[in-house]
């Protein structure tokens, strides 16, 4: 105990350093990062409460059907937390610089496991968890709920909910790595794969999402329908539903319930402390060693994956500092195992978007709801648009690592290196947020119009978004960290996610105005004017975050090295 | 080949290099000598364009540094104190990477490298991926990358730090033969037996000041006394 109270010591102590840095680059970034956060979890508190306000007071959305949209975007959230934190364990855990250090000292492994665990709950969900926490105040300020309840939801509800995922994420890597020692990397990533498809299909049996959504809808139409019969494929065991279930006996003043909600949330966190104590004394250094061994039989650099035009051997002939680059980037991208799961796991995760939004028929008459669902299914793919682009674009600058002398001293301009990489990242994330929006689009049966004015909105946000994420990347570049996940969870990272969200929530509403003009909410004799003017907005917005974000980002990148 | 002038670098409130000026004419080893901390490095980070100096200029084959970097930059070649590569590339990828960013003719350089991959007798190991390398294998490959360019300027800083009696010896007899074809060396090291094996003349920086130049050979290069004058003037 000694041990880990002196470890976390030494990290909060770090902690407080940086965070009371009194130079101007640390405090500008500081300041930065707080008013971003701010803004942010302003913006999604009011954001969502106009939104709950609308479906409770206006639509009047029934308890059962809210209660049961609550419990599955509560699902949602869980499951992001979940991944997020297992990925960033894996780095923090097993292949961070400082763990041989750590574990050579004489401190009990388990102490070095819940130093780890606790940093990795707080960077990895410390985003999305305040983004939840605006979201279920906002929840309990559209129901009038007192002080003491606000203060109830957030410490009794939300934060064990986030620290269940969490630790939940830790405690499985601990198992899945241990089990990789047996059976293989290969094998137990495929056992995982299965495993998650599985467990996913049976949840969405029970749970059926476009079910609910499209009952959401109707009772658009007939305010007040019994949405009772939604009730039965509620998943009583998970946090999540307790969660939902909590807020809503809160709402309805039925303390009991809540209460025996938020114990079973507690309890549950106890248990998941206790079990993540015990993994750390027992399989933690042993999972680690594991780790290890598996990294040094990895198969390497000339192993299965060979591509002829991208040796570095064959000569294009064109331009062959350039050549240089590409083939660079390319074989440091496609022989990090990392990056080739997380690839995957994105062009699955665009298929399941575009796939869950057509699946849901949300072809909607009502003038306001059309100009809603255009709204929401943009910000929906502009959401994972973003995302992917932290993961990729964010870490590009970072990625040059410590090896970066060599370019820095070759006869290269960094504005040439810079401007590859935006065109590289922009040409790669361009093509499926294009292919995402348009295939999406036909589930809302809007005019045709529409399509093209969401495309061009779609390829604003892309432009401003890769540019803000690559400028942004190098002002807060780490070229120690050789781990992509790692510096897309950073603290700049962060930050940077949000500000994309206020850019993506600017364009969308941009985009509202003319939707709403040809949907006949707002009257206006010339709606392609509108919609030119929109897009010239857009556009502007574009210009201005590329330009700021280049300046910025070739700035940083010629700073001392 | 090599000039220097009136350069300083301030860190804050921090001078790590105060008012530096050098010339160094084609064909010279020159020998960088200080303690730890004296400002070496960040004299040949400013040299090679890795750093900007708060005030003066650095020039190479008469480009300046800042100036013109691309000029400068084609002009010599460089190796760190911690020649760290891209660990997901092979030995051989890392030359062609950074062969390839000097715009070269394709098969003039895989001969070159080739050719230092038998020198600096990395075969063995030039197909593996670099995050398995030791440090001298690591300092043999950024050597060879730093030449295989033919530039006539080499920049080294410490090129000998890691490396086992034999390939210390390979690396010597090497910048030994590319003095006598005339390039222009640069070398920052502690080694102060290399030094008086191999350099013409020496400067030694304390303090981010020069504080002792010697052209004369003779006075310097028996053995020990360097190593006297050294600790005499860092004292």
């Amino acid at each position: 105990m000694r041990a880990l109270l002196q470890l976390l010591n030494v990290r909060s102590m770090i902690l407080i350093k940086g965070l009371t840095d009194a130079r101007w680059h640390t405090m500008s970034k500081n300041i930065s990062s707080v008013v971003i956060f701010g803004s942010v979890a302003i913006g999604t508190f009011v954001l969502i409460r106009i939104f709950a306000a609308y479906i409770v007071h206006q639509v009047h959305v029934d308890a059962g059907t809210l209660h049961q949209f609550v419990s599955f975007v509560l699902f949602s959230f869980f499951l992001a937390v979940n991944m997020v934190s297992l990925l960033v364990s894996y780095a923090t855990l097993y292949t961070a610089d400082d763990v041989p250090f750590l574990l050579a000292l004489p401190v009990p492994h388990s102490a070095v496991f819940g130093v780890r665990m606790v940093e990795n709950i707080i960077t990895s969900g410390a985003t999305l968890t305040l983004l939840g926490m605006a979201g279920v105040l906002a929840y309990g300020s559209v129901f009038h709920l007192g002080f003491w309840h606000h203060l109830l939801i957030m410490f009794g509800v939300f934060l064990p909910f986030v620290l269940i995922a969490g630790m939940m994420a830790v405690i499985t890597l601990t198992g899945l790595i241990l089990l990789a020692g047996r059976i293989g990397a290969r094998w137990m990533i495929a056992l995982a794969i299965l495993a998650y498809i599985g467990g996913t299909y049976l949840l969405l049996q029970r749970m059926d999402p476009f079910l609910m959504v499209q009952s959401t809808m109707s009772a658009q139409f007939q305010t007040g329908v019994d949405a009772g019969g939604l009730e039965s494929v509620a998943l009583a065991w998970l946090p999540s539903e307790w969660v939902a279930r909590a807020l809503s006996a809160m709402v309805q003043q039925r303390p009991a319930d809540v209460w025996t909600n938020v114990l079973l949330l507690t309890g549950l966190l106890a248990s998941l402390t206790l079990g993540a104590v015990l993994v750390g004394r027992r399989w933690y250094y042993a999972s680690w060693l594991a780790a290890t061994e598996m990294r040094m039989r990895r198969v390497g650099p000339a192993g299965w994956f060979r591509l002829r035009i991208m040796e570095f051997g064959r000569f294009w002939g064109y331009r062959p500092h350039l050549e240089a680059i590409l083939k660079r980037d390319f074989w440091i991208f496609f022989r990090d195992p990392m990056q080739r799961v997380h690839s995957l796991m994105m062009i699955a995760l665009v298929c399941a978007v575009v796939f869950s939004i057509r699946s849901v028929d949300v072809a909607v008459t009502r003038p306001l709801s059309q100009v809603l669902s255009f709204v929401t299914v943009f910000i929906f793919v502009g959401f994972v648009v973003s995302s992917i682009i932290l993961r990729f674009v964010f870490p590009a600058v970072s990625l040059e690592g410590d090896a970066f002398w060599a370019v820095r001293t070759a006869p290269i301009t960094l504005s040439r290196l810079y401007w590859l990489k935006f065109i590289m990242a922009l040409v790669l994330v361009l093509v499926p947020a294009e292919a995402m929006i348009l295939a999406t689009l036909p589930a809302l049966r809007v005019p045709a119009p529409l399509h093209a004015l969401a495309a061009a909105g779609m390829a604003g946000v892309v432009v401003a978004l890769v540019s803000l994420n690559l400028g942004s990347g190098a002002y807060y570049a780490t070229l120690k960290e050789k781990n992509p996940v790692k510096v897309a969870s950073s603290q700049g990272a962060s930050v940077t996610f949000l500000a994309s969200l206020l850019i993506l929530l600017v364009v969308a509403g941009i985009l509202a105005l003319p939707v709403a003009v040809t949907a006949g909410v707002l009257r206006q004799r010339a709606p392609y004017v509108v919609m030119g003017v929109a897009v010239g907005g857009i556009t502007l917005i574009a210009c201005a975050v590329t330009i700021l974000s280049h300046r910025l980002g070739l700035r940083s990148l010629r700073k001392d090295f | 080949m090599i000039e220097l002038r009136n350069v300083t670098k301030r860190f804050g409130s921090f001078v790590a290099v105060d008012d530096v000026s050098l010339t160094i004419p084609a064909g010279e080893f020159f020998g960088f000598l200080g303690p730890n901390g004296a400002g070496k490095t960040t004299t040949i980070k400013m040299l090679t364009g890795l750093f900007r100096p708060t005030s003066g200029s650095c020039s190479v084959n008469g480009f300046d540094v800042q100036v013109s970097p691309v000029g400068a930059k084609k002009s010599f070649g460089y190796v760190p104190d911690q020649p760290h590569l891209y660990d997901r590339l092979t030995g051989r990828e890392f030359l062609f990477f950074v062969g390839g960013l000097y715009k070269p003719d394709g098969e003039v350089l895989r001969t070159r490298i080739e050719q230092y991959a038998q020198l600096f007798e990395m075969e063995p190991f030039l197909d593996k991926p670099a995050e398995e390398y030791s440090q001298g294998m690591r300092q043999r490959v950024a050597l060879a990358a730093a030449l295989v360019h033919d530039p006539p300027v080499l920049i080294i800083d410490e090129p000998l730090l890691g490396l086992d009696p034999r390939s210390a010896w390979l690396v010597k007899t090497t910048l030994k033969e590319l003095t006598k074809k005339g390039l222009t060396i640069f070398m920052s090291t502690h080694l102060l037996r290399v030094v008086e094996e191999l350099c013409d003349r020496i400067v030694i920086i304390k303090g981010g000041r020069i504080i002792y130049e010697d052209t004369a050979k003779a006075s310097w290069a028996e053995h020990g006394l360097l190593e006297q004058t050294f600790l005499q003037i860092t004292r």
